[in-house]
């Protein structure tokens, strides 16, 4: 169990980049609504902990930018906004994501049952088949 | 786009909000983060406390969801290292002042360059004080000594007040050099201090130990980005 954990964990880090950017990409944001933004989305959900300082990364990479911005029910709050910069890493991502997730997909809907394993020790390399839904 | 400094800290601030963000900005001084960075962290980390405050969210619910101030630092302290790591990072800017250029070598893993440089600088340094007070010692003390005591090159040597001039020269940029030896020494220590901390699992996957609980409390992941998030987000 502590494996599963430990992989979802892994898998859901390099995810929350990806996620924070394209939130940010439709409209600045602070960092309390990010936090519950994403913590709505439940198997992306990540700690305040996690969350904050993967802010201040983006920002130190250049792919953030910060600004102060008045609140109607208190003091200014801290908005990050995506820069031109921020949207070529979103567009990366987003292909490379997009690439990973087909290839996965593909690997997961290949037939298991069909290959027999030869006198070679060798399984026969077969087209992959998508799974009927 | 970054404007003025400005904190989101109230004077009717919880006092345990108000102890954990000055044990935060304590743990964050004692990492080595710069003081610009500290101050926008402790504002987003005010700020986070006081909108949870804003939506009725309980004050231990928020805690219990920051985690601890310990946990939290490390995770700002990896996160900013690793962004130290990256060219051209961007908002960070280039390095202005010699402690800057220093910060940077440290956060960028070239510690042994900066060992050696320590070394060569610290040596240099001593040498030229020791020869700068060597230096003025005696053309104080050689007018004082008889003639026929001297080697005919010593009486034949440069005047007084030009040995006087060179040894304070020479001791003036050894005591500049034993300075520069000393801000190597700190970003040094702060280098390995970081290095310590960024135990390597956490650097490649920006992690921490509470995110390694977080499974269990919100289920297992779907390979897919959670569309209706962002589509709320969008909209609102």
């Amino acid at each position: 169990m502590a494996d599963i954990q430990d992989w979802n964990s892994q898998m859901r880090r390099g995810l929350l980049e990806l996620c924070v950017l394209a939130l940010l990409e439709a409209r600045p944001g602070y960092g309390y609504e990010i936090v519950t933004s994403l913590a709505e989305a439940d198997p992306l959900a990540a700690s305040e902990g996690t969350v904050y300082p993967l802010l201040r990364r983006l920002r130190r990479f250049g792919w953030l930018e910060t600004f102060w911005r008045e609140s109607d029910s208190g003091p200014p709050r801290q908005y990050y906004q995506l820069t031109e910069k921020g949207l070529d890493r979103l567009r990366q991502l987003e292909a490379e994501w997009g690439e990973l997730r087909r290839s996965v997909d593909e690997r997961l809907a290949y037939d298991r049952r069909a290959p027999a394993v030869t006198a070679g020790g060798r399984v026969p390399v077969q087209k992959p088949q998508r799974r009927s839904r | 786009m970054t404007s003025g400094r400005t904190t989101r800290s109230s004077p009717e601030r919880h006092p345990l909000v108000a102890r954990y963000v000055e044990q935060l900005e304590g743990e964050l001084v004692r990492s080595g983060i710069q003081r610009e960075e500290i101050i926008e962290i402790v504002a987003d980390i005010d700020g986070h406390f006081a909108d949870a405050q804003s939506v009725g969210r309980s004050l231990s619910s928020t805690l219990e969801r920051l985690g601890a101030v310990r946990e939290l630092a490390d995770a700002y302290t990896v996160a900013l290292a690793v962004g130290m790591g990256l060219e051209g990072s961007g908002s960070a800017g280039r390095p202005r002042t010699g402690r800057d250029w220093l910060r940077r070598a440290t956060e960028g893993g070239r510690l042994a360059t900066l060992a050696s440089l320590t070394l060569v600088i610290g040596g240099l340094g001593v040498a030229l004080l020791l020869t700068g007070v060597v230096g003025a010692l005696a053309a104080l003390v050689l007018p004082f000594v008889p003639s026929r005591l001297l080697d005919p090159t010593l009486r034949a040597g440069m005047p007084q007040l030009v040995v006087l001039a060179v040894a304070a020269l020479s001791a003036a940029v050894g005591r500049l050099s034993l300075r520069l030896v000393k801000l190597n020494l700190r970003s040094l220590l702060l280098g390995f201090r970081r290095l310590r901390r960024a135990r390597p699992d956490r650097v490649a996957t920006g992690q921490t130990d509470r995110d390694r609980r977080l499974p269990s409390e919100h289920g297992s992941l779907r390979p897919t980005v959670h569309r209706p998030a962002i589509e709320t987000w969008q909209r609102r």
